[in-house]
């Protein structure tokens, strides 16, 4: 089929993802009203509070460029503020197409003292994903160069994505897994605070998820911190046995310690498993479909299949890679029909709010665990991801199968 | 659709849109979605397409149409190179897909702002693809989300269309015409309404809308209209959008449109079908029961049906009072506090409340939410003046303008009132809880259900149920973890935390979007 009703959005979401929930930096999309209407939409209801506005073009913009609307914009925000002042334009489409030059008309306003990052994000440059990496890379010029004072071993953690399901207990789980080992989290990309970003050089190690290689490349040749990459979310019993065995591995942390850890953190969770054992045969062959983000599909699929035995039917992402070993079938950014058509005797959709349609017609549950996600809140410390997540996930697994 | 689901919806929708505005690509997708079996189809990237349907569905595709999911959106998925080269065979394309794949009876094209900048032949490409598919096509020329919109003018001006209705009773001058909405309203009446064999005697068309407004009963509404029309002798052609294709396109077959949203789709019926037309924004002369009594009089009147409609409304009114008198009786005296922000039909529904017996002891009025669109204080100030002026009541209230809400809970107490009814656009719930945690009883008739703004009578009746309940409802005495967070007073119920980014939004909108001069 030559449309695509989409189950991703474009480049402007994801670089918003990367950047909107920094708290002293003042996001402006440079667009007309509605292209940050949707974004900020999505954002705000994926329970991330946005630090964002726009610049408001019009169709005069068009004609005459939006440079007025950009520098008026910038002068409103920065009014009363008198240092600390960063800014983040994201040029969407139609300043992308026009040309607008907004360096120039930055240096030409009242405020040209500001730190800021401009990105050339037009829907039609590529998808959110692509916007995301190229966002937590395009962070790099904001990292200073520091040294840590301690002999602490410090780890920056890239690529987890703060706005998914269970978000911020997902990091918290890391974190704690790290301090099994004594490794502390310096900084977190996404990030919070530009206290992070700058510090970001202290780290000993950064730990990269799924995305933001490029920036761990350019700390490596520029500050000499090395990095480890995961292509995958740490969930299920293996994929966090092979996190923690990697670190600890690169701190020159005994295998014996390492052991010893990873064999406490595995009976711990399977005693709390033990309650549900009458249930987890139920769960053997039981076929799902996945849907979602490169990182998240292929970890979670990993667990499902290999540590649940479940049977994969369908995985829908949006980078190639072979899952052969995982799934029947794959779709690679698919579009919503195509992703319908696919779901063939399927009893549990791991998914999004994109899929919840889907869900609701097919009469298939589905556990939302990728991005966006708009119907649920999540307050409490129960992550998905780590071994504290084996637990979490098979409670929701068996939980969403009886609602039927 | 359960109270609690249009209350999420509600609740999600504000929250999200605080410090945003949506664009006419995206009133366009609502307006092909309100249409049965439509599919709109954006000329655009992935990230426009992507974000509608992750928003709830408009309030007529769920009243009316029964569908409590989004539209699918497909795309043409424009990318860098269709920017350079162009895309109308990838327009073409996709419809001729989207028609096989979809069955739809309508396609809908909408052009978003990358495909109108690089100026693709849309139209072009509509034609071509027209006779080889099996759904009829349209295409929207302006729903690029930069494009002329009215939203962007001077909202002072809204200021002169309230006083003008108030005061003189005429139509507000200030329309909505080059929304998404309606500038799609226009594409899908100009480019589907075919030429009718035959004219249906004694036929009007009903424009209704929806928005939204997922509380109002806009099928109660129809219902009424069309039943009570039927009596006078006068049958609806269509109620439309919320209505299939086929009905659309015939259109013309009336002889009568009513239309509250776009005159200049009337007026197109009119240059082409020679179909005459009452247009008024919103419905706002015709709420209310006087209201309701003009609009089947003024029906009748353009079919010469004038005489038997008074007879008609005379019999409905009379049942209307009769089924009204036992609450009437109860509602006698009871002493009620208004809080609103004045609108069109603000001083007709404050009759209203008195018809029904209750004594109004105070106005609370309350400017802020025409100020966050951009009305000048001074503005807003002359607008309350003349609203107060407009007031043609018996009861003597003591009115107050932009109390905060603890001054507002003091004068409500000092006054001992018995209800206060909340109807400021965007605060009701949390106001209404506010009173509620106060010992005060509260209601906001929106809320639960009833519109001002729809032409019926029956709605007078739920009004008064409403009303009945919310007095005779059993305090509970209450320490509501909401109110232990810190609010701004004037604001209400914006949090303290929220103010810096709210007045951000305020001088974007007020100083770029609208471009007044700081």
């Amino acid at each position: 089929m030559s449309f695509v009703d989409p189950m991703q959005a474009d480049k402007l979401l994801g670089v918003f993802r990367a950047v909107s929930g920094l708290k002293d930096a003042v996001v402006v999309v440079h667009s007309p009203v509605g292209c940050h209407w949707g974004i900020n939409y999505i954002q705000r209801l994926s329970y991330r509070k946005t630090n964002s506005t726009v610049s408001a073009l019009r169709e005069r913009s068009v004609i005459f460029g939006g440079h007025e609307h950009l520098k008026k914009s910038i002068e409103i925000i920065f009014k009363n503020k008198k240092k600390d002042k960063y800014l983040i334009i994201l040029s969407a489409s139609v300043p992308s197409i026009i040309g607008d030059d907004i360096e120039g008309i930055i240096s030409e306003s009242s405020v040209s003292d500001v730190s800021y990052l401009v990105f050339d994000c037009g829907g039609y440059k590529g998808k959110m994903m692509e916007g995301y990496e190229e966002a937590l890379e395009e962070l790099f010029p904001w990292i200073e160069e520091k040294k840590k004072k301690d002999s602490s071993l410090l780890v920056n953690i890239i690529g987890i994505q703060r706005d998914i399901p269970m978000g911020e207990a997902n990091i918290k789980e890391i974190k704690r897994m790290l301090s099994l080992f004594g490794i502390k989290i310096n900084s977190i990309f996404p990030p919070e605070r530009i206290k992070e970003i700058k510090d970001a050089s202290k780290a000993d190690l950064n730990i990269v998820f799924g995305y933001g290689k490029g920036l761990a490349e350019k700390m490596k040749e520029e500050f000499g911190i090395p990095y480890i990459f995961f292509e995958e979310y740490p969930y299920g019993i293996s994929l966090c046995e092979r996190f923690l065995k990697k670190v600890a591995q690169h701190f020159g942390i005994s295998e014996k310690r390492t052991e010893k850890v990873l064999q406490r953190e595995k009976r711990r969770i399977l005693n709390a498993l033990k309650p549900a054992h009458m249930y987890l045969h139920t769960l053997y062959d039981l076929p799902v479909a996945v849907s979602g983000d490169f990182a998240q599909v292929k970890g979670i699929s990993n667990f499902l299949s290999k540590e649940l035995g479940c049977m994969i039917k369908l995985v829908n992402v949006n980078a190639c890679d072979d899952f052969s070993d995982l799934s029947e079938k794959v779709l690679f950014q698919a579009s919503m029909h195509e992703f319908e058509n696919a779901i063939y005797d399927v009893d549990l959709i791991f998914g999004s709010e994109t899929e919840k349609t889907i869900s609701k017609k097919m009469n298939i549950p589905l556990i939302q665990f990728s991005y966006p996600i708009l119907s649920r809140i999540f307050l409490n410390d129960t992550p998905y991801l780590g071994f504290k997540g084996i637990p979490v996930l098979v409670e929701e697994i068996i939980n969403h199968l009886q609602m039927l | 659709m359960k109270k609690v689901k249009r209350q999420i919806w509600g609740t999600k929708l504000s929250y999200a849109c605080r410090y945003s505005i949506d664009c006419k690509m995206f009133g366009a997708y609502c307006f092909i979605s309100e249409i049965k079996n439509a599919i709109p189809l954006l000329h655009g990237p992935v990230g426009c397409a992507f974000f509608p349907k992750l928003v709830p569905p408009d309030a007529i595709r769920t009243n009316l149409l029964k569908d409590f999911d989004p539209s699918p959106f497909p795309c043409t998925d424009l990318n860098e190179k269709d920017i350079i080269y162009g895309a109308e065979d990838k327009l073409y394309n996709a419809i001729i897909d989207a028609d096989k794949y979809y069955k739809p009876e309508l396609i809908g094209v909408i052009i978003s702002c990358p495909a109108a900048i690089i100026g693709d032949d849309v139209v072009s490409a509509v034609k071509r693809a027209k006779d080889k598919i099996s759904a009829d096509i349209i295409y929207t020329p302006s729903s690029a989300g930069f494009s002329d919109d009215e939203r962007t003018d001077d909202f002072n001006r809204h200021a002169e269309d309230l006083i003008r209705v108030w005061k003189e009773k005429k139509k507000p001058k200030w329309g909505i015409e080059k929304c998404g909405r309606l500038d799609t309203m226009f594409s899908v009446i100009s480019q589907l309404v075919e030429e009718p064999k035959e004219k249906i005697k004694r036929s009007i068309n009903i424009d209704t809308y929806g928005r939204f407004h997922w509380f109002e009963d806009l099928e109660g509404e129809i219902r009424e209209i069309k039943s009570v029309l039927k009596e006078i002798g006068i049958s609806v052609n269509a109620a439309f959008p919320g209505c299939s294709v086929k009905e659309i396109k015939g259109l013309a077959k009336a002889e009568l449109n009513f239309m509250r949203r776009s005159e200049r789709s009337a007026i197109f019926m009119k240059e082409k079908f020679g179909i005459d037309y009452i247009f008024d924004t919103f419905g706002n002369r015709y709420v209310g029961i006087g209201g309701a009594k003009s609009f089947y009089i003024d029906i009748g009147e353009r079919f010469g049906l004038k005489e038997k409609a008074k007879q008609v409304i005379g019999e409905v009114e009379r049942k209307l009072w009769n089924d009204l008198k036992e609450a009437k009786k109860e509602l006698y005296g009871k002493k009620i506090a208004y809080v609103c922000t004045p609108l069109y039909t603000t001083p007709i529904f404050i009759k209203l409340l008195e018809k029904l017996g209750l004594r109004i002891e105070l106005i609370l009025i309350n400017t802020l939410w025409w100020r966050r669109w951009g009305m000048a204080k001074k503005t807003a100030r002359k607008v309350v003046k003349e609203f107060i002026e407009s007031l043609n009541i018996s009861s003597n209230p003591s009115i107050y303008t932009d109390l905060n809400i603890d001054e507002e809970l003091d004068a409500i107490r000092q006054k001992e009132i018995e209800l206060v009814i909340c109807d400021v656009l965007v605060s009701d719930i949390s106001r209404t809880m506010f009173y509620e945690n106060s010992g005060i009883r509260s209601v906001s008739p929106h809320y639960m259900g009833y519109s001002s703004f729809r032409i019926s009578f029956s709605q007078v009746k739920k009004l008064a149920e409403i009303i009945l309940s919310a007095l005779n409802s059993k305090p509970y005495k209450r320490d509501l973890i909401y109110f232990k967070y810190d609010y701004h007073k004037e604001r209400f119920p914006t949090l303290i935390s929220d103010i810096p980014d709210e007045l951000r939004w305020e001088r974007i909108m007020k100083h770029v979007w609208r471009g007044k001069e700081r």
